[in-house]
């Protein structure tokens, strides 16, 4: 309204109204300009510095990389050294030659990469990246060629005759099925691991039967999460007041332990045990039934889920880093006993992910300790439930080749899952505008990329436990970039809240600024024009 | 903890072996008639492990949730308290464990914790309470640093710890607001070895409980040294007075009807007694009660966790004369003469249940004096000012020394130079000032309180205005002030140096709150206001003042102005006295500012 | 001037506007919790026969001789039903007379209560009235004896029993409130020997029926506070819900059984709740506790009807429940509202521009009269001067803006400075000379109170005339200084009266239109010249202006009242007296201190010019 009438004045008032004194124009003119001043150089910075959100910029091209797997070829050199005593060295490098050809045209390594060189010297102890080690000897050998997998080494016994050296041949052969057969599982359980992901294209796919890939899923399904640390609990439940002791710390020495001492290179184990008398079954499952024919109680598989009393049982995960593994021992009521499932007659079984459950169907009368000899059956079962869910693979025989590409699958996992929870935050932040990405985030992407880049190369030469080492940090350092508690708070602060709040106070205050700035500037023009 | 440590092997075996020996359990209930038809009852469950495998992890009656807590966070001593009500001290006499089981109203909650340094005791702390709030479905993550306090004389360990030591810390925390109801109660039978399925336990029935007039829930872990093998040990503790009337209404019908007009006892003595006119008369004698009808049920044979022998289960306080039949009548164990009371055991699977019929005993029984009364109350009304007014009473014939605690929060800032005592010397007195939104304020006064007197403590303080953000949901109720707690020092350092306690009752703040209804409203309002000083003086400032004939008509008025002079067309000759006429007026019209419109 | 009176007849039109449909709304409970109604009340049954036990031994207290002998009784009752009594002894010393009693209240704490919240139930001794309350009394022990039996109190219970309804319930509250209980020169409260938490709400019986019984036809509800504090809207709809809806007991406001949902009923209605707002007196025993922040209503029964005392007792008990519910204090509600009926109210919004216009008039008069003292020429009250002739006669002065000339009177345009020192002084002093009738009608003893009334009232008249004497003779002041005098009261009052409306919207209107005439007071001319065209006029005007000064006078309002209430002088003063010492009423704080001494510069401005000899002068306004 004032600002109508005020034009008209500016137009008509020229005729009528006596020219103002510049003095007053000048006047008027300042004051403008003094509140255009302000608002320009105060209200403006002022207000862009508070309501700027802070959005630390992130590699997002080396992200995006990792996550479409173009940052890193993951393959595996298994280098593995060949010790032939009898042999004499040059026979020894060719022998070893064909080896390694014959090992990597083999069609079930996609991932692999082998490198055979002869040691010289006949001791048993691999090298630093060695995997495997072949000791042949030829001479004394049977008949019949054999090749024996030590239990505790990675060191691989082949007796072979050699008569005259064109027998190497069948040697080499023969040695390479061997090898082969100890890492075809490996690369199977590798190429399963990164078949559904980017890492996959490049190499040429390899063929899995689909009873071989359904066991894989099943075992990498049951397997716990990779952790740097790792609480076992073993728990006896029984329904009624005995026994309420057992040996567990001898049983646990005895049985226990020998598989974690090599495991602990990979993790961290801690053990802690418990006794829960009067422990009931949750109501949801039908309960124990009386088996007349079989003579003894019977659960039903559908019963096996619902058997841990989730609600009743004191099973909560154990405090700190890390997952909790789980050991029920249940004994059963001296007269619900002996307890089966009734499919297979089984006593135990294992819940993914979560831990293992085993009913201590003990023949003699209820006692009120059990002592180490009770526990025996039932620790071993534990043990390799443990395996299982820890995700040892279950060959070759030999338990530290076993580690070793355990160390492998678990590195690849990582490194999978760290590279594609990066795409995912740079998804994030690209989709999201509003949100802001403090310093610490950008600081631990810069961290993961770095680890990732030295875990790919670690795995390049052979140093699969810093790999491992590296993607584990990598995977940390991700989770914690991603779930950063200060990033999402900003999400629910729509644009309309601003306007709604803005509006109120700049419109009117901003209508008469631009107004009287216009029209000042129109009888600037036409002061000109009349000069002119 | 790395493999290779936990398996340590001999030692940990030697562990086993002594923890098989000594892990022990007992558990004890203690029942005791109380004036007007109220009935104590005192559960109390104690396990021990020792030390030994409890560093090892392994856990038999020691409950491992708990367990597991207390190493995480290096807890050396833990006491935590759930309370309900209050309790009654003129009519119901001393308080139970010389209050030292009880807490303020709500949760509560101190400990020693092991740290190298304050910054990481609160770490330590602030785990405690996060993890414990899991434990007990109770929201104690809320006890932050600004409801922390470190008291000095309030507290001192149960166990054999040294408070002296360098890197033991106490910590202390409450909830007034805290609401202790059943859900807190279940994971607390959770930790113990018969899970109330057996033994004393048994009895504890969540709507039971939570139906007594007063009520709390107490669990205290402490390390206890016999000579050189250490234990760890657990001491479970609820006590509650039951409304003996109001527990014994049968399930299905709780609702207290008027009972039909025969069942009430008229006092005839009375002139105007009539059929339709009835004075009730008061019951006098014992009220009859018996266990499973105020519990609901029997208890359900012994807990055989632990040795059993000459285990005592129950103990009942009640006068010689008192007629109580046992069922079986085989559980009762001995009968003491000196101290009026009846012990009880249980057999495994064996239910018990004991009746007390009506009975009118001679001489009444006497209640034994409280050691101290202590009453805090608000004064003062309005947003902005308040009075807190304690009255503490020694109704003893000699002098108590008396440490009397209060940890305020931030926002009730008190005045400390309007802290009057009258009728007890301070002997010394601790005082941490309170930090807006980061430290409460804490209190602590050590009194000597004269013998059979009262003594009045009284100070003023503020009330700070909340951020927005800061009131909780329901902040119109106000918010509560934790309980005082006042330590009765042992006198003439007497064997036990714990003393016993008393708590007052919380007490309800309001604060100044604002409409929360309208944030939006105000925005607009006040930017509105702010807009409109603006544009007015933008405009004083900018605009040009002339005559108002001077001023350039509107397109609408000349119009009208047209027509007006068509219409008096006639009239064309006085245009000049009209003229001068309009002008004057105008001038009139104008003349407050003349001085302004003339300047032009 | 014409806006002013304007804005009054707005104010005033307003005021008649509110009862319409369109102007007021239909109450409604907007605290979820209160939930009213919605439990099932169990009181009745043998609880009946308990009552009327009760009755009798009230009946009985209540003839005996001394009040220690009631005061024990009622202790021992409560002590017996399982309460924890006690007792609370008070003294006020007003008007030179003392009231004196004894409260004798109880505690039931609430089985699961931490002890921090708690409700008032309480019947005192004597209503409001001076009636012995023996059925309200006996019904609340009764139900003090039944809500014993449950356990669902989540707020502890207190049973009061004040002495008396008015200083009873005041010592009470204040000392429930209040740290030290030092006694002064007027009040001697002893301290409360039981406390329990913050309190919630209050509800007080009023029902004095002996045992012979009396049904009863509706509950009237009263709810107005000391100063005009009124309690949540909330409390008032639950108790006429839980009356009317669960019990099918109506409720009447005011004593208005007979409310037919008309016009003129509401506007009775409306204008019985200004006026005991506006008195701000305690209208019951709930009104001490208005004050505190603390929610109370009294029920009273009224009328020949079919209820009887059970049916109260099951309104009393499911209000309880109600309140009990709560788990905030009453706060989502109105707190300022005028009820037109049981069912619909007029909220702030809607009144509050009444008040303000009134408020409003006084100030923009003041501003007129301001703006007209800065302007020339400097004259002296009643000197002979006509403006026409004068202007003119007046050099003019021609100014020439631009191109065209325009003459403008000279005396027109000087602006003389304004002294304002006098009339400054004047207006202070007055204010302060209006302590005096303060002090003395509110310190008097009851014998000497009616005389010191008259003497004030007399020489409030004779001020102004004595005052303006000496302004315009001794202190020669000028019509201008006159002006500013009077602007600055008019300031005051406006000022104030805005201020207060806010509080006490009702005192505020009502003070405010009595006032008003004080802006239009001009100095009055008597005698003219026949030279003067509107002579008449100006006689008429004087004649009409003096006469409604006359009459609205603080002391004639005053004395006016009394013969309304029917009371005669000395009884209304003594009670004002009693309310301004005993329980803080400000309603005579107003009339003294911001009204009177309106009226009398107003009155220094009417006849200051009154001079038998010449021609007064009149403002060209």
């Amino acid at each position: 309204m004032e600002v109508k009438d005020g034009e008209a004045e500016a137009t008509k008032a020229a005729a009528e109204l006596s020219p103002e004194k510049p003095a007053t124009i000048w006047a008027r003119r300042l004051i403008i300009a003094a509140f255009w001043l302000v608002v320009v150089c105060l209200g403006l910075p002022h207000w862009i510095w508070t309501t700027s959100i802070q959005r630390s910029d992130l590699p997002l091209d080396s992200m995006n990389a990792w996550a479409e797997g173009k940052a890193c070829q993951l393959h595996y050199p298994l280098h593995i050294g060949l010790t032939a005593p009898d042999l004499d060295p040059e026979h020894a490098t060719s022998f070893a030659s064909d080896l390694e050809a014959l090992l990597n045209g083999h069609q079930s390594f996609r991932l692999h990469h082998f490198h055979v060189q002869t040691e010289h010297s006949s001791n048993d102890t691999p090298g630093p990246k060695q995997v495997l080690n072949v000791v042949l000897n030829t001479a004394s050998a049977p008949k019949t060629p054999q090749a024996t997998l030590q239990s505790w080494g990675p060191i691989l016994n082949a007796d072979h005759q050699v008569g005259r050296p064109e027998d190497l041949k069948q040697v080499a052969t023969f040695l390479a099925s061997q090898i082969s057969n100890i890492f075809e599982d490996e690369s199977a359980a590798l190429w399963h691991l990164i078949k559904d992901t980017p890492f996959a294209n490049g190499v040429q796919p390899l063929a899995l039967s689909p009873e071989k890939s359904s066991a894989l899923d099943r075992r990498m399904t049951r397997a716990f999460k990779y952790a740097p640390a790792y609480h076992l609990t073993f728990s006896m439940f029984t329904p009624g007041a005995a026994p309420s002791a057992w040996d567990i710390d001898k049983a646990l020495e005895e049985y226990i332990s020998p598989l974690l001492r090599p495991l602990s290179s990979i993790s961290d184990f801690t053990i802690d045990t418990q006794v829960q008398l009067f422990a009931s079954f949750s109501p949801s499952i039908a309960g124990p039934a009386f088996n007349a024919e079989k003579n003894h109680w019977t659960l039903h598989y559908g019963d096996l889920t619902g058997f841990v009393n989730a609600a009743e049982w004191p099973l909560s995960p154990s405090i700190g880093e890390g997952p909790t593994i789980n050991f029920v021992l249940y004994v059963p009521s001296q007269e619900k006993k002996p307890l089966l499932i009734d499919e297979n007659d089984g006593s135990s079984w294992i819940i993914p992910q979560w831990g293992g459950v085993q009913i201590h169907n003990a023949p003699s009368a209820q006692p009120h300790n059990l002592t180490l000899d009770d526990l025996r059956p039932d620790m071993l079962i534990f043990a390799d439930q443990l395996a299982g869910l820890l995700g040892v693979p279950p060959s070759p025989p030999s338990l530290s080749l076993r580690m070793s590409s355990l160390t492998r699958e678990r590195a690849t996992g990582l490194i999978l899952s760290a590279s594609s929870t990066l795409g995912a935050l740079s998804r994030l932040t690209l989709k999201l505008t509003s949100i802001a990405i403090p310093d610490s985030v950008a600081k631990s992407v810069d961290e993961t990329l770095h680890r990732l880049d030295q875990a790919c190369t670690n795995l390049r030469d052979g140093h699969f436990q810093l790999a491992l080492e590296n993607a584990r940090i990598a995977e940390t350092e991700v989770e914690k970039a991603f779930f950063e508690p200060s990033m999402v708070g900003q999400v629910y602060f729509p644009e309309e809240h601003k306007v709604a709040v803005y509006v109120p106070l700049l419109g009117p205050m901003a209508v008469p600024l631009i107004m009287s700035g216009i029209k000042e500037l129109k009888k600037l023009r036409e002061r000109k024009q009349k000069a002119a | 903890m790395k493999l290779a440590t936990l398996l340590a092997l001999p030692a940990s075996l030697a562990a086993t072996v002594l923890a098989s020996a000594s892990d022990t359990y007992s558990e004890h209930l203690h029942l005791k008639p109380l004036p007007n038809g109220a009935l104590y009852a005192g559960f109390n469950f104690t396990a021990s492990t020792p030390l030994t495998a409890y560093e090892s992890q392994h856990f038999r009656f020691f409950p491992r949730s708990l367990g597991q807590i207390l190493q995480f966070t290096h807890t050396s001593e833990l006491h935590l308290r759930f309370a309900l009500g209050r309790w009654d001290e003129e009519s119901w006499g001393n308080r139970p464990r010389n209050g030292r089981r009880e807490g303020g109203t709500g949760v509560e909650l101190w400990a020693w914790l092991e740290a190298q340094d304050q910054k990481e005791a609160e770490e330590r702390w602030s785990g405690l309470v996060n993890s414990l709030s899991g434990l007990f479905c109770a929201s104690l993550n809320f006890i932050d640093q600004t409801k922390t306090i470190t008291p000095i004389l309030s507290f001192a360990p149960e166990g054999t710890l040294d408070p002296e030591q360098a890197n033991l810390h106490l910590m202390h925390g409450m909830l007034p607001h805290e609401v202790v109801c059943t859900e807190n109660l279940t994971p607390l039978l959770k930790l113990l070895p018969c899970k109330g399925k057996a033994g004393v336990s048994s009895l504890l029935d969540g709507h039971k409980v939570f139906d007594a007039s007063w009520q709390t829930m107490a669990i205290d872990v402490r390390p206890v040294c016999k000579g050189q093998e250490c234990e760890l040990e657990i001491d479970q503790t609820v006590d509650m007075v039951l409304d003996v009337e109001r527990s014994m209404r049968p399930r299905d019908n709780p609702i207290p009807r008027p009972p039909p007009v025969e069942d009430v006892i008229c006092d005839e003595a009375k002139g105007y007694n009539a059929h339709d006119t009835c004075y009730p008369k008061r019951r006098e004698g014992e009220m009859e009660w018996g266990l499973s009808r105020i519990f609901g049920r029997p208890v359900q044979g012994s807990c055989p966790a632990g040795s059993r022998e000459n285990a005592v289960d129950i103990v009942v306080e009640i006068p010689q004369e008192r007629i109580v039949d046992a069922v079986p009548e085989d559980a009762l164990d001995t009968v003491s003469t000196t101290d009026s009371q009846r012990s009880y055991r249980l057999k495994e699977g064996q239910e018990l249940d004991l009746r007390l019929p009506h009975q009118i005993l001679d001489q009444a029984q006497e209640h034994r004096q409280t050691l101290l009364h202590a009453h805090r109350q608000m004064t003062g009304y309005g947003q902005e000012r308040g009075g807190m007014h304690i009255v503490i009473t020694n109704p003893h014939p000699h002098s108590q020394r008396v440490v009397y605690l209060e940890s305020l929060p931030w926002f009730l800032r008190p005045y400390m130079h309007t802290l009057a005592i009258s009728g007890a010397t301070i002997e010394n007195m601790y005082y941490t000032p309170a930090i807006d939104r980061q430290k409460g304020t804490q209190l602590e006064i050590l009194l000597e309180v004269p013998a059979s007197s009262t003594v009045e403590m009284t100070y003023e303080f503020e009330k700070a205005i909340l951020r927005y953000t800061e009131y909780p949901p329901d902040a119109n109720r106000g918010f509560d002030i934790p309980p005082a707690i006042v330590r009765i020092l042992p006198s003439n350092a007497s064997s036990d140096d714990q003393g016993s306690y008393l708590r007052t009752t919380s007490l309800l703040l309001p604060l100044p709150t604002p409409d929360f209804s309208m944030p939006y409203n105000v925005i607009i309002l006040t930017s509105t206001v702010i807009a409109l000083g603006f544009g007015s003086i933008f405009n004083l400032l900018i605009r040009r003042f002339v005559l108002v004939e001077e001023a350039p008509k509107s397109p609408l008025a000349v119009m009208i102005q047209n027509l007006v002079k068509k219409v008096k067309g006639a009239k064309s000759d006085k245009k000049v006295e009209a003229a001068k006429d309009s002008s004057s007026a105008s001038i009139l019209k104008d003349t407050p500012n003349g001085e302004v419109r003339q300047r032009a | 001037m014409g806006l002013s009176l304007i804005c009054i007849l707005v104010g005033i039109s307003w005021l008649l506007l509110l009862p319409l449909n369109e102007y007021s709304r239909q109450t409604y409970i907007s605290e979820n919790a209160i939930l009213p109604g919605q439990v099932h009340t169990y009181f009745g049954g043998s609880e009946h026969n308990v009552f009327r036990a009760y009755r009798q031994e009230v009946w009985s207290l209540g003839h005996r001789k001394s009040e220690e002998e009631v005061t024990d009784g009622l202790y021992d009752l409560l002590q017996e039903i399982g309460l924890r009594p006690a007792r609370q002894p008070y003294s006020f010393q007003v008007a030179g007379e003392t009231i004196e009693g004894t409260n004798v209240y109880g505690l039931l704490q609430g089985p699961r209560a931490d002890a921090t919240e708690a409700m008032v139930l309480m019947a005192a001794w004597r209503n409001f009235d001076g009636e012995v309350n023996y059925s309200a009394v006996a019904l609340v022990l009764t139900l003090a004896r039944y809500f014993k039996r449950w356990s669902v109190w989540s707020k502890d219970i207190l049973v009061l029993f004040p002495a008396n309804s008015t200083y009873g319930p005041e010592a009470w509250v204040s000392a429930y409130h209040s740290t030290s209980t030092i006694p002064s020169a007027s009040r001697n409260i002893s301290a409360l020997p039981v406390k329990a938490g913050a309190l919630q709400g209050a509800i007080a019986l009023d029902y004095p029926v002996g045992p012979w019984g009396k049904r009863f036809d509706k509950l009237d509800v009263l709810y107005d506070g000391v100063n005009g504090a009124l309690p949540n809207l909330d409390l008032l709809n639950t108790a006429v819900s839980v009356a009317s809806s669960q019990m099918g007991i109506g409720c009447s406001l005011h004593g208005m059984i007979d409310h037919s949902d008309s016009y003129q009923d509401r506007l009775k209605c409306l204008a019985k709740g200004v006026m005991s707002q506006a008195a701000g007196h305690a209208t019951g025993p709930h009104s001490a506790f208005m004050p505190y922040h603390i929610d109370a209503i009294t029920l009273k029964t009224v009328g020949d009807g079919w209820h009887d005392e059970m049916s109260l007792g099951r309104v009393t008990e499911s209000m309880f429940r109600s309140i009990n519910n709560l788990l905030e204090k009453f706060h989502q509600s109105f707190f300022f509202y005028i009820l037109l009926n049981t069912h619909r109210f007029v909220s702030i919004g809607s009144y509050l521009p009444a008040a303000m216009l009134v408020a409003g008039s006084f100030t923009i008069n003041a501003l007129a009269l301001w703006v007209l003292s800065g302007r020339g020429p400097v004259e002296s009250p009643g000197k002979p001067k006509s403006t026409s002739e004068k202007l003119k006669e007046k050099a003019l002065v021609a100014v020439n803006d631009g191109k065209d000339v325009m003459l403008v009177p000279k005396a027109e345009l000087e602006v003389i400075e304004r002294k304002m020192f006098l009339p400054a002084i004047v207006v202070l002093g007055v204010h302060l000379i209006s302590l005096v009738p303060l002090y003395v009608l509110t310190h008097k003893e009851k014998s000497g109170i009616t005389f010191a009334f008259a003497a004030l009232a007399i020489s409030s008249y004779l001020l102004p005339i004595y005052l303006s004497g000496v302004l315009v003779r001794v202190w020669d002041a000028s019509v201008q200084q006159l002006q500013m005098l009077q602007s600055f009261s008019l300031l005051f009052v406006g000022a104030t009266l805005s201020t207060w409306a806010t509080i006490n919207f009702s005192l505020a209107l009502i003070v405010g239109l009595l006032a008003s005439p004080l802006s239009f007071i001009r100095p009055i001319t008597l005698g003219t010249s026949p030279t003067e065209p509107n002579a008449l006029l100006n006689i008429v005007h004087a004649v009409a202006t003096s006469f409604v000064w006359l009459i609205t006078s603080p002391p004639l309002a005053l004395f006016a009242l009394s013969w309304y209430l029917g009371k005669d002088i000395t009884w209304m003063l003594v009670e004002i007296a009693k309310g301004w010492a005993a329980q803080g009423v400000w309603s005579i704080l107003v009339i003294w201190s911001v009204w009177w001494p309106a009226w009398v510069l107003g009155g220094i401005v009417l006849v200051s010019s009154i001079r038998f000899d010449r021609v007064p002068p009149a403002f060209d306004m």
